[in-house]
């Protein structure tokens, strides 16, 4: 993957495949998730004395790299997603409530959860 | 929802050369040509799987889990290979060049559409350090942390 279009079909390709998972289990609901993404949306070094765990802080080194561009991009989305699905399950213990109508906030952005969204987690 | 980061996965039956693409590239080299520079965490793609369903029982929501192995540098990946291989491919000579020069050779054939041994994208990755700690996946998920022979010896043998 070099040029700027072939790294942007990449990104496109990534972004909505993981999108189409991610509404499909919501749409399911208790369905569990797991999205496996790369080591390269962690980080990476220049030199061989570091090694790096789940939470190691995002340094601009990686986000260079095209491929970590895209799996980082990727789980940016997950983050959406498991965030606004965390926030509708403490908001709207009741399954029959649409999540819009308790958080409307949450229609701005695009196919919100309705509740209940990922029941078993 | 849980998130797996495997690292670089190796194994039989890898018919694209993914990453076995690698290794049989110091298999079939009659002089390996590595850069100075650049190391990787390598896993097995069995282990992988299992931790894929592990995750979906034992995995805590939200959280993020490193599926990684040991930690190499590429030549110790390739002499690892080398000496899983045996025989002669083991005293095989292997030839460090700076990582800036191989990556001004890249561009040069590049730019002049000439076939270049590996891909720029691919030789960014290569020259860099991505080493990683999976104990928190080995706790929580069963995964197992394998000798880079173990890893290795299934795709050598295929």
């Amino acid at each position: 993957m070099r040029t700027r279009e072939q790294l942007a079909l990449l990104l496109e390709t990534s972004g909505r495949g993981s999108r189409n998972v991610l509404d499909a289990a919501k749409d399911a609901g208790g369905l569990r998730v797991v999205f496996v993404s790369s080591v390269a949306a962690i980080n990476c070094s220049r030199t061989p004395d570091r090694t790096f765990a789940e939470d190691a802080a995002a340094e601009p080194l990686a986000g260079t790299l095209g491929y970590s561009a895209v799996k980082r991009a990727a789980e940016a989305l997950v983050a959406t997603y498991v965030q606004a699905c965390l926030v509708v399950r403490s908001l709207c213990p009741s399954e029959s409530v649409p999540a819009r109508k308790v958080c409307p906030w949450l229609s701005s952005a695009p196919r919100r959860c309705t509740a209940p969204v990922i029941r078993s987690w | 929802m849980v998130v797996l980061c495997p690292a670089e996965v190796y194994g039989a039956g890898d018919t694209k050369l993914v990453t076995a693409g690698n290794l049989k590239a110091f298999l079939i080299d009659p002089v390996v040509l590595l850069p100075r520079t650049g190391g990787t965490s390598i896993c097995a793609v069995a282990d992988v799987a299992a931790a894929c369903i592990s995750a979906l029982t034992r995995g805590t929501p939200g959280e993020r889990y490193i599926l990684g192995g040991p930690n190499l540098t590429v030549e110790q990946l390739a002499r690892c290979t080398l000496k899983l291989a045996g025989g002669a491919q083991a005293r095989k000579p292997i030839l460090r060049i700076p990582g800036g020069l191989l990556m001004a050779l890249v561009r040069l054939l590049t730019f002049l559409h000439l076939p270049s041994p590996v891909e720029r994208g691919v030789l960014e990755f290569a020259l860099l350090y991505w080493y990683f700690d999976s104990s928190k996946a080995g706790r929580e998920l069963g995964y197992p942390l394998r000798s880079a022979e173990e890893v290795l010896t299934p795709v050598v043998n295929w």
